[in-house]
């Protein structure tokens, strides 16, 4: 997908004894959005924003030890090992000897020659990496103007990680004027050692504009970026926010509990797996976090006991993405856990008091948020949206900016799960988002591209194609699914829902799908004896079968 | 003896017969010969060969006879012996017989070109002419024009070689009469390339049978052509020919097998098998230079050299007749400076060094050119040796001075630069040559150049220096034809800045240093640099500029203009403040060096602040020594408040030692800094002093005042829920402490009386 970002100017911090002006350039190519304040508390966004760059650029993908050196050196070795074998002569071998010994010499000479050159690349390379940071980043971080917080969102360089701070106007003692709208800022290295400069005692003016600080001339546009954005940067984008609206498993830590774990994986290093991140999740005690392979376990000890019906452990891997949260601890109050479960995305909510930062991690480092089609959103219930229902969402969100789903039925007539399904629909072709810490869907426009319905569904269209929803359907209408067993239940939080058992045609006979959904048919936990489930549960989203049997029960409802 | 047996019944024994006495060159066996040449058959060509190479006039009638003949190996025959009789007439006759059978285009081009030209060109016009004949026309075309026997067609036939498929249809029988004509004629260099096409193309072809018009009969009849029979004959006769030059010609045999090996390169190489050796298929190289070597033995079926296994290196000499080499040492010469293969280089330096280390004083200059560019390192040494011995700086030879600095390895031109340092007070004297080093080829020897012209410029007339300065600036001025080319100008500017200041008006200098090449640039600074009027000219805003330049030359210029007004920064040091946080290291130590000459007086409190405030080590250290220095000139308390926001663990440090030392009493000053505290104590990295530090201050705030312990007590609770012993208990040892102390204030820690413990 080819992005096109125009900056009239650029995003700067001018700091003054007693003044700092931040303002952040936004894309002239999208809506118009800004936003003008006078900030009262600085430190909290700077810490917020500090966060949020070391998630952008960290990449925490698994690289092999690249030895060259020492690989052209053994290299070297064997074929003086091999020349010596064939060379008999005892004088032409004192010769080779003689020629080795001076070879060597001359190789030391030529790296100490070559220090000053060695050097200077790297102070040039330090140099780009500071100065030209736009080479190294994949794109700017995306900023939504809502009308009661600002929120920035960006992915991690290895696009495993996702962040978002919401900043609340609490931050602000004085709103100016705002509109409301997604945009793009730019942003740079240099941007964020600015940032690291703001103060309290410097009277903090925030504006997020398109002229950033740049002087307006004739000639309007400045600066263009034309970004080849992967498709697996929007498809994680979308995932992201399916994840964040299942049924998570939930409980909160203390800012110290984060340090703990945070700090012991600083001081170890695991050399052998597993090198996961354990949750031991029992009922009426403490919850335990146990560091894998060490059996290093941390007592939440700032929490209230864990309140769920039934024990669980979950495990999580690529838990060093959690460092990133370095500069948030100090600043901390409290931090909100969602788990998906086994190698399945955690999600990590930091109460920073005026701000929120939600840190969402991929099952492990090297699955990133779209990899391997990945389809969360299949846990939640696709029910059927009609064209007028979905536009009557879209507009009515774009106007409230954001709301509760229950809150968006009665504004707009619709059944709570019709508009549950078109605000699942809507996150997932990027017109929306979830936010996890409000409990509340946002309208947040991820393209440029004005909304409709026809392109939103041609987008989803070749998103899902030949997917396990499809074959889940193929499998439901060809009567190839039957319920075993149905029985109602009540979660712990008082939610209602059904377990469910069911029998379904697979691939080498029958196959068992038992499933547990809640009132709004939305996945809570599932199962299968199918060869797909055995290979990945849940970390690919549910099987053909769990979805058949889903779209079984859901007709059984209704008539 | 032989003339008897020129009269045998048996026609190879005549045809051998012949043949020895032609390379016997016996002036008593003419009339003989032309006897028998009234009765031979297919004996004929020999009998001819041979009578061309005794030399003899009388066989003049016979061989202007057959060399007007249709058949090609009658005419060759003929044509040959009478160049070897040195009968001009009758040559002369024959060739143009031969350009008469040429095709319209290769006459054409031939006509165009001065036959005797040594020239490549000539020779080239002809081979393309060759080139656009049908494939089957182009082998006919190649052997007249050898025929034809002058320098610029004889040079042709030989290039012709190249592309002539041997194994195909009406070629062979050309390239095959090329070769022999080479071996009539004594022609080392053909020979040495038919040789080199036919081995070549053996190693790749079985060769074919086709039915293909007779020369003789002009019947259609299928012929073998370039079997592996023929191949094997034909590189058997030419090793045979070398063997009857070492015998009758000794003095010639080094020259033949020299041109033979030059022909070698790696390319011949193949994968080794077993026994077999990369080059075993490489007959005449093995038969010329490992010939008399107990290693190999031939395989005669194969024509191939098989290593016997078990044997060592003889230390011996092992190529054949080593001592013709000796005797006529030039074929090493030849060798050292054409061979493209290591085994005949290493062939020939051997014998240099080990039986002639004076023969490098007989080669040419061309020869010594060549060496530089063989292909094995110790020929490339001896060239540059003898090159050292013949130069004379006093009187240098320009010429290889050019050659050796052009050369594209850095170790032969690292002789060029011994050479042009000693020949420096020679050519600096002159602005010609001066500008022609400042324009070599490689950019080392430029700047090199550079430097000894910008030495040597200082004993230099005022008018060299004014005609080098005019010089220098034009060429400045003009577009860089690579990056890089006018590096080696500035060099030498440099040292003639009293000619180039006042060759540059300011907008020049302007000019340059917005669209100047690197070098120019570089100029233009220096020049700039020693104008500190030009700040005001320039304005501020446009020095600040130039100082965040990328080169580092118009840095120091604007740095330059900075220091010519730096009392102007005791009024106002904003300027320096910008310079300290430069993404340029050169930047900021300028500016932080003057910043360390101004007193708190003129710097200000927010700035010495600003300074602390920025996100450079080097400038927070600065910062927090004019601190240290003019502390008590400063509110404490304000100083401390401020730099506690810093994010920085260097700066952090320093706060911790001010918080202890000068933070006010009181409650509300402790709980303003509970940030700071928790992000010494909560930080990922280790730092014990500081973080106990911490502690120990907040529990001496806490004993001593009860508001302060319950601010203490809140942050010591956190930090006793860390789950690190070191932090842990000295944390909750501070708690305890205090818990006892003021039982009042509430905290995680519960104390009973008698014993205390934590939970």
């Amino acid at each position: 997908m080819k992005l096109e970002y125009a900056y009239k100017g650029r995003s700067a911090i001018v700091n003054q004894p007693s003044r700092s002006d931040v303002a952040f350039a936004t894309n002239t190519l999208r809506e118009t959005t800004y936003f003008e304040g006078e900030m009262k508390r600085p430190l909290v966004f700077r810490e917020g924003m500090a966060a949020l760059y070391d998630v952008v650029v960290s990449d925490f993908r698994y690289r092999g030890r690249s030895r060259p050196e020492f690989e052209a050196w053994l290299a070297e070795q064997d074929r003086i090992f091999l020349q010596r074998l064939a060379v008999q002569a005892a004088e032409a071998r004192g010769r080779m000897e003689e020629l080795h010994g001076r070879l060597a010499e001359l190789n030391v000479d030529r790296e100490i020659a070559r220090q000053p050159f060695y050097k200077a690349r790297r102070l040039f390379f330090d140099h780009i990496y500071t100065n030209e940071y736009e080479l190294w980043m994949l794109l700017d971080p995306v900023i939504t103007v809502h009308p009661d917080e600002l929120s920035f969102e960006a992915f991690s360089k290895d696009e495993s990680s996702y962040a978002r701070l919401a900043v609340k106007y609490d931050v602000f003692g004085n709103v100016g004027s705002f509109e409301c709208g997604t945009t793009n800022i730019d942003f740079s290295a240099k941007l964020h050692g600015q940032l690291d400069r703001m103060r309290t005692y410097r009277q903090t003016h925030f504006g997020v504009d398109p002229g950033g600080f740049t002087v307006q001339t004739d000639d309007e546009i400045h600066r263009e970026k034309k970004i080849d954005m992967p498709d697996s940067w929007v498809m994680g984008f979308l995932q992201v926010h399916s994840v964040m609206s299942m049924g998570l498993t939930r409980f909160r830590m203390g800012a110290v509990d984060l340090y703990n774990i945070c700090r012991r994986l600083r001081m170890k290093k695991a050399r052998t797996s597993p090198r996961s991140l354990r949750y031991e999740l029992i009922p009426g005690e403490r919850i335990r976090v146990v560091l894998e392979p060490w059996e290093d376990v941390i007592e939440l000890k700032t929490t209230e006991r864990y309140q769920g019906s039934k024990p669980q452990t979950i495990r999580t891997w690529g838990r060093d993405r959690l460092q990133t949260l370095e500069r948030l601890l100090p600043a901390a109050r409290s931090v909100d856990v969602y788990l998906a479960g086994l190698g399945l995305p955690s999600i990590y909510v930091v109460d920073l008091g005026e701000a929120t930062f939600t840190l969402g991690l991929s099952g492990w480092t090297d699955n990133d948020w779209a990899s391997d089609d990945g389809q969360f959103d299949l846990l939640n219930r696709p029910l059927e949206v009609s064209q007028p229902e979905l536009e009557k969402v879209h507009g009515e969100l774009k106007k409230i900016r954001y709301s509760k789903a229950d809150a968006l039925a009665m504004t707009t007539g619709l059944q709570v799960e019709k508009v549950r399904s078109a605000l699942s629909y809507l996150c997932q072709t990027g017109r929306g988002m979830y936010d996890l810490a409000g409990g509340v869907f946002r309208h947040r426009e991820l393209f440029a591209e004005p909304f409709t319905v026809k392109a939103a569904a041609l987008q989803k269209a070749a998103e899902k194609k030949d997917s396990q929803a499809q074959r889940g359907r193929r499998l439901f209408e060809d009567g190839g699914i039957r319920i075993t067993a149905r029985r109602p239940v009540t979660a712990a939080d008082g939610r209602r829902g059904y377990k469910l058992t069911g029998s379904a045609a697979g691939k080498g006979g029958r196959v068992r799908p038992l499933l547990e959904v809640d009132a709004d048919g939305a996945i809570v936990t599932a199962s299968c004896t199918c060869s797909f489930y055995k290979s990945h549960q849940l970390t690919k989203g549910p099987c053909e079968h769990v979805l058949a049997l889903r779209l079984a029960h859901m007709e059984r409802l209704a008539s | 003896m032989i003339l008897a047996e020129l009269k045998a019944p048996d026609r190879k024994t005549r045809a051998l017969a012949a043949r020895r006495l032609g390379w016997r060159r016996e002036q008593e066996a003419v009339p003989a010969l032309l006897e028998a040449a009234t009765v031979a058959r297919d004996e004929l060509c020999s009998i001819l060969d041979a009578l061309g190479w005794i030399g003899d006039e009388r066989a003049v009638p016979l061989a202007r006879e057959y060399a007007a003949r249709k058949l090609l190996s009658r005419r060759r025959s003929g044509v040959e012996a009478l160049r070897n009789l040195g009968d001009e007439e009758g040559l002369e006759a024959a060739r143009q017989r031969a350009i008469a059978s040429l095709s319209e285009q290769v006459r054409q081009a031939l006509a165009e070109i001065d036959p005797n030209d040594p020239g490549e060109k000539a020779a080239q016009q002809l081979r393309e002419a060759i080139w656009e004949l049908e494939t089957k026309f182009r082998g006919r075309e190649a052997d007249t024009l050898y025929e034809i026997g002058d320098v610029a067609t004889s040079a042709a036939a030989r290039a012709s070689l190249n592309f002539l498929p041997p194994q195909r249809a009406y070629v062979w029988r050309y390239v095959k009469s090329i070769l022999k004509r080479a071996m009539l004629r004594r022609d080392p260099v053909t020979l040495g390339w038919a040789a080199r096409r036919i081995e070549s193309a053996a190693a790749k072809t079985l060769g074919l049978k086709k039915n293909v018009k007779s020369g003789r009969d002009g019947k259609m009849r299928e012929t073998p052509i370039f079997r592996r029979k023929t191949q094997r004959y034909v590189l058997r006769s030419i090793w045979r020919y070398l063997r009857f030059m070492a015998r009758h010609a000794p003095q010639r045999y080094a020259e033949f097998a020299a041109e033979i090996l030059v022909q070698y390169s790696h390319e011949d190489a193949a994968k080794p098998q077993g026994t077999y050796g990369a080059f075993a298929h490489c007959f005449l190289l093995h038969r010329i230079l490992w010939g008399r070597s107990e290693r190999y033995h031939l395989v005669e079926s194969s024509l191939r050299w098989r290593r016997r296994p078990g044997t060592q290196a003889q230390a011996d000499r092992v190529e054949e007749y080593p001592e013709l080499w000796d005797e006529h040492p030039n074929a090493y010469l030849r060798l050292l400076a054409a061979a493209r293969l290591v085994e005949v280089q290493e062939f020939a330096v051997r014998a240099v060094h080990q039986r002639h280390p004076d023969l490098l004083a007989a080669a040419d200059l061309d020869a010594l050119r060549a060496m530089l560019l063989a292909p094995y390192p110790p020929t490339v040494e001896l060239a540059l040796a003898e090159m050292r011995r013949r130069f004379d700086p006093a009187s240098p030879d320009w010429t290889l001075l050019l050659t050796v600095a052009e050369d594209d390895r850095d170790w032969v031109r690292s002789v060029a630069h011994d050479w042009l340092r000693e020949t420096a007070p020679l050519w600096t004297r002159h602005t010609g040559p001066t500008m022609d080093w400042l324009d070599a080829k490689h950019p080392d020897i430029r700047l090199l150049a550079g430097e000894l012209a910008a030495k040597y410029s200082a004993d230099a007339t005022p008018e060299l220096r004014q005609e080098l300065a005019a010089l220098l600036l034009e060429r400045l001025r003009s577009p860089e034809a690579e990056e890089g080319r006018h590096d080696a100008y500035a060099v030498v500017a440099a040292a003639l800045a009293a000619e180039i200041d006042p060759r540059l008006s300011l907008d020049e200098v302007l000019a340059l240093l917005e669209e100047g090449s690197g070098g120019a640039k570089a100029v233009a600074a220096a020049v700039l640099g020693r104008r500190p009027e030009a700040f005001d000219t320039l304005g501020e805003r446009r020095v600040l500029g130039l100082a965040e330049d990328d080169l580092r030359a118009v840095r120091a210029a604007a740095q330059s203009l900075f220091n010519a007004v730096s009392k102007r920064f005791h009024d106002d040091p904003g300027l320096l403040f910008v310079l300290a946080e430069s993404d340029w290291q050169d930047n900021r130590a300028f500016a932080l060096a003057k910043i360390g000459e101004l007193d708190f007086e003129h710097l200000g409190f927010d700035a010495v602040l600003a300074l602390c405030d920025s996100n450079r080590v080097e400038v927070q250290n600065m910062g927090k020594e004019m601190v240290r220095r003019s502390f008590e000139e400063m509110d404490a308390e304000d100083v401390t408040r401020r730099l506690a926001e810093h994010p920085h663990r260097n700066v952090r440090r320093f706060v911790v030692d001010l918080v202890v030392d000068h933070l006010e009493p009181g409650a509300e000053a402790l709980a303003r800094l509970n940030g700071f505290f928790r992000a010494v104590l909560f930080d990922l990295r280790p730092e014990r002093r500081l973080k106990r530090c911490v502690i120990d201050f907040l529990k001496e705030r806490g004993l001593a005042n009860a508001d302060e312990a319950v601010v203490a007590a809140g942050i010591l609770d956190d930090a006793i829920r860390t789950s690190f012993q070191m932090d842990f208990e000295h944390a909750l040892v501070a708690l305890t402490q205090l818990r006892l102390a003021r039982p009042e204030v509430a905290s995680l820690v519960t104390t009973s009386t008698g014993d205390q413990e934590a939970a």
